[in-house]
């Protein structure tokens, strides 16, 4: 009694609004206590009171809040926003299982205390079950929901689960026999290691029914488009419900209310089952093994119900348990037989169009594939594997390999399957129908004949090639080829045509992305050349008595190779270079290079313009390739002698000004690098002149005279000549200044392909004189 | 871009490239490959037809120069003809005249190899 009116405290001591329920109870508890027979294990008893306190104090406590919170939660259950699943179940992902452990020992506690059929125990009995199965779906649902599942692994789940329950049940019918024991009178023994053994199977039987329920509820909500929460949740209300209505089967006359909540469950079981909406995503392997495991499932669902139904075995403990869990477990198990029924039709009728589907499946997941690739990939070999393999799935062929148009060897890029020999003959018979490589759709071919000979590997029957086109220009061709003696079909046409043309987005995106690096990278040796031509060049112009010096330098975007040099030789001698190296870009700066090297060692010897040249273009053949050559001039000014000396080795005409007119001079010599031969000697001419006050001096290169216009007209020579005329009163720099400014003008909007150079002398001996 | 394009035709021995629009760095390539074409074939007596050449750059010029020693050597030449005005000026400023046989018409520089 100590103990009793200890728990009477504690039960005060909770909350008020149960104050009343607790009264009641207190007169059951009076009422039943003579039923507890503790006769063998008084001592264990007690400390199972104790911890029975503990447990109703708890689960009456959290209970209110519990019921009120309940709807909330099944809605939470049922949210399938997984990161609000994974926070609830990490927020109160501890205080779980013990909630399922302290309800589940409440419940044992409750049982062996109270064992009177009342109704009002039987509820809260009931309440107590609903409770436990409750925390186990909560706990269950942390594990679930942390993975995510295919329909198939769910169902096999199921197989197991129901053949799990079934040797359980068939396993307890055992148990019982064995020990001969009345369930019926299960808290009258006194063994309560037997009942804690049952009530253990219990426990089992309920969290086997809620993984269960969570696999269904899984399977129901799998790849669903629409929202039809409020099917299940109808349904969830109904089963309740039909499994609390058991409560009313004591009283004769009231099971129409259970009969008529059964009726709606089932209804909604159906139409639920209905709602199927994953099988369409299956492979056909996987709807023929999911027609199998339907199947098995339905016998095994149509077991356990007549297990269930059968009046000994487990329909006898668990209605001993709780009614309404063995309804509710029968009700399921209904729910079992009709979804896997309604499935096993509807996997039948899909079960024709799974290849077709699966087809379009690989074709969808192919083009993505290829599309993803068409943004990224950098390597060409790379992109015509993925093609020929995404190829050879969606054609359903046995082979494929490209070729492209603009690679005159045509030889089999990324070939699958087949070899470059087989390929080529394959091609041959597949060109010779029509024009060769001009077949600007898709063509089928019987290619048997050609490969007769082949062995078995390489024996292919049909063949198909599909253009690769861009912008109406065919860039090459995909070819799949195939062993089977079936042909191409219309389908395989399709597949083919949309494939191809990613492929041909792919490859020609591939090829700008090269084009764009190659362009890139020049960009940069043009970077590199064009600072080495600046460095090259002279920084400063020389001062030198008695002439006046100017010179104009602008670069093409792609380096030219223009040179100009001025030094300052011994006697009081002044020379000067002006050259144009054939060739562009870096290997014209190096060129250069290497020119302003032997010119300057070369003028620490001699002064002589002819035997410069001679000897620069003797040493320049380790250096210039065959087909490179410079024009060159090179001149020394005698400023004591009052004379210039130059000679040309293939260069534009030195312009004078002498006399208001203006003369070529062109005295003879080929190009360096045109001949290494005496030839080359004997052909360049030695000039000299005695210089004249005013004399003027013009040299360029041909980026001057060949500058064009949108016309491609040349700026000419005769052009030139007139500004030189007409402005040769003026200053060289003046001349060179206007020079540029009419070139400019006559080129506008045509970009400037070649360097432009200038260099320009005038003799100005008489001024000093007359200062002197 | 410019347009470039070249035919080869054979009169005997003579193998005739009729060169067509501007002669570049950039459509040099093409000439080099029908040049190393007929080398291939050990065909070097060559005769280069310049009447529809528009405009020819050093790159252009190069060519010509990285196949007469092969064809020299053997026994060969590469005869250049029918250049316009402009174009001849270019290799005549450079000196080729000297060094290369420039004719004004196909027939003289075919009658040349067959002397």
């Amino acid at each position: 009694m100590d103990e009793l009116s200890h728990e009477e405290e504690c039960f005060s001591f909770s909350h008020a609004n149960i104050q009343s329920f607790i009264q009641n109870k207190l007169v059951f508890v009076f009422c039943d206590f003579r039923f507890i027979r503790v006769r063998a294990f008084p001592f264990i008893l007690s400390i199972f009171f104790q911890s029975h306190l503990i447990a109703v104090h708890t689960t009456f406590f959290f209970l209110p809040q519990k019921v009120n919170n309940l709807k909330q939660k099944i809605a939470e259950l049922l949210n399938f926003n997984r990161k609000k699943e994974m926070e609830i179940s990490t927020k109160i992902a501890q205080p779980k299982i013990q909630l399922f452990i302290a309800a589940a020992i409440g419940l044992f506690l409750f049982r062996m205390i109270f064992s009177a059929q009342s109704l009002f125990l039987s509820l809260i009995n009931d309440i107590l079950v609903l409770l436990i199965f409750y925390f186990s779906i909560l706990n269950l649902n942390r594990l679930l929901s942390q993975k995510h599942f295919s329909a198939i692994t769910l169902v096999k789940s199921l197989l197991f689960l129901t053949l799990v329950s079934i040797l359980l049940y068939k396993f307890l019918d055992g148990f019982q026999s064995l020990l001969g024991i009345d369930q019926i009178e299960f808290l009258t023994t006194n063994a309560v290691f037997v009942s804690l053994v049952t009530y253990s199977f219990d426990l089992l039987i309920i969290i086997i029914l809620s993984y269960l329920f969570l696999v269904f509820r899984l399977l129901f909500f799998l790849k669903q488009r629409k929202n039809v929460k409020t099917y299940f949740v109808a349904l969830l209300v109904f089963l309740a419900l039909a499994s609390f209505a058991t409560l009313l089967d004591k009283f004769n006359g009231w099971e129409f209310v259970k009969m008529a909540f059964t009726a709606n469950a089932v209804i909604l079981m159906a139409i639920n089952s209905l709602k199927i909406s994953w099988i369409a995503f299956l492979t056909k392997k996987e709807k023929k093994q999911l027609l199998l495991f339907s199947f098995g499932l339905i016998i095994l669902f149509g077991i356990s119900i007549s297990l269930i139904n059968s009046e000994n075995g487990i329909s006898k403990v668990l209605n001993n348990f709780s009614p309404s869990l063995n309804y509710f477990n029968l009700l399921l198990n209904i729910y079992g037989v009709i979804y896997f029924s309604f499935l096993f039709v509807i996997t039948l009728f899909h079960l024709p169009t799974a290849e077709a589907f699966d087809r379009k499946a690989t074709e969808v997941t192919s083009l993505q594939i290829l599309s993803r690739l068409i943004n990224q990939v950098l390597d060409f070999k790379e992109l015509g594997d993925t093609i020929t393999d995404l190829a050879i799935k969606v054609c359903n062929a046995d082979a494929a390999w490209i070729i492209l148009t603009d690679d005159e060897t045509k030889t089999p890029l990324a070939p699958k399957n087949i070899g470059f020999i087989t390929a080529d003959k394959i091609q041959s018979v597949m060109f010779s129908h029509k024009n060769k490589l001009a077949l600007s759709e898709i063509s089928f071919a019987n290619v048997a004949v050609c490969n007769e000979n082949e062995t078995k590997n390489e024996h292919f029957c049909y063949a198909a090639s599909a253009p690769l086109k861009s912008h109406q220009k065919i860039n090459g061709y995909l070819f799949v080829a195939k062993k089977a003696e079936v042909p191409f079909d219309d389908e395989d046409k399709n597949a083919m045509e949309t494939f191809s043309d990613y492929a041909s987005i792919a490859i020609e995106n591939a090829k700008l992305l090269k084009a764009s690096i190659e362009k890139e990278r020049l960009e940069r040796e043009l970077d590199v050349a064009r600072e080495m031509q600046g460095k090259i060049l002279p920084q400063s112009i020389p001062k030198v008595k008695h002439l006046e010096i100017s010179s104009v330098f602008v670069p093409a975007f792609e380096v030219g190779g223009d040179y100009y040099d001025f030094f300052e030789l011994p006697n009081n001698k002044f020379g000067f270079i002006i050259a144009d190296v054939s060739g562009k870009g870096i290997s014209a700066a190096f060129i250069m290079a290497e020119l302003r090297g032997i010119i300057e060692s070369l003028v620490l010897t001699y002064d002589n313009p002819k035997e410069i040249l001679v000897k620069t273009n003797a040493i320049i053949e380790r250096t210039l390739e065959k087909k490179n050559f410079i024009t060159a001039v090179f001149g020394v000014f005698d400023l004591t002698a009052e004379k210039l000396f130059l000679s040309r080795a293939g260069h534009s005409s030195i312009l004078c000004v002498r006399n208001n007119e203006v003369i070529e001079i062109l005295p003879g010599g080929v190009g360096l690098g045109l001949t290494y031969s005496e030839k080359f000697e004997i052909f360049l001419e030695e000039y000299s002149l005695q210089l004249k006050e005013n004399d003027i001096f013009v040299l360029y290169t041909d980026g001057v005279t060949e500058a064009k216009n949108g016309n491609m007209d040349d700026f000419g020579i005769t052009a030139l000549k007139k500004i030189i005329s007409d402005f040769q009163n003026e200053s060289v720099d003046t001349i060179a200044k206007k020079i540029m400014t009419q070139v400019s003008v006559f080129s506008q909007g045509t970009p400037q392909h070649d360097d432009i150079t200038l260099l320009l002398f005038k003799w100005k001996n008489n001024l000093e004189k007359q200062h002197g | 871009m410019a347009e470039f394009s070249t035919k080869h035709r054979e009169n005997g021995e003579v193998n005739i490239i009729e060169l067509n629009g501007y002669l570049d760095a950039h459509t040099a390539q093409h000439l080099e490959h029908a040049i190393s074409d007929l080398i291939t074939k050990n065909k070097y007596k060559v005769v280069v037809n310049f009447e529809q050449l528009k405009y020819i750059s050093s790159a252009g010029l190069g060519v010509f120069m990285a196949f007469i020693e092969t064809m020299r050597t053997n026994s060969g030449d590469i005869k250049l003809a029918a250049m316009q005005p402009s174009v001849y000026n270019i290799f005549d400023l450079l000196g080729f005249p000297l060094l290369y046989e420039i004719f004004p018409t196909e027939t003289e520089a075919v009658s040349k190899f067959n002397q």
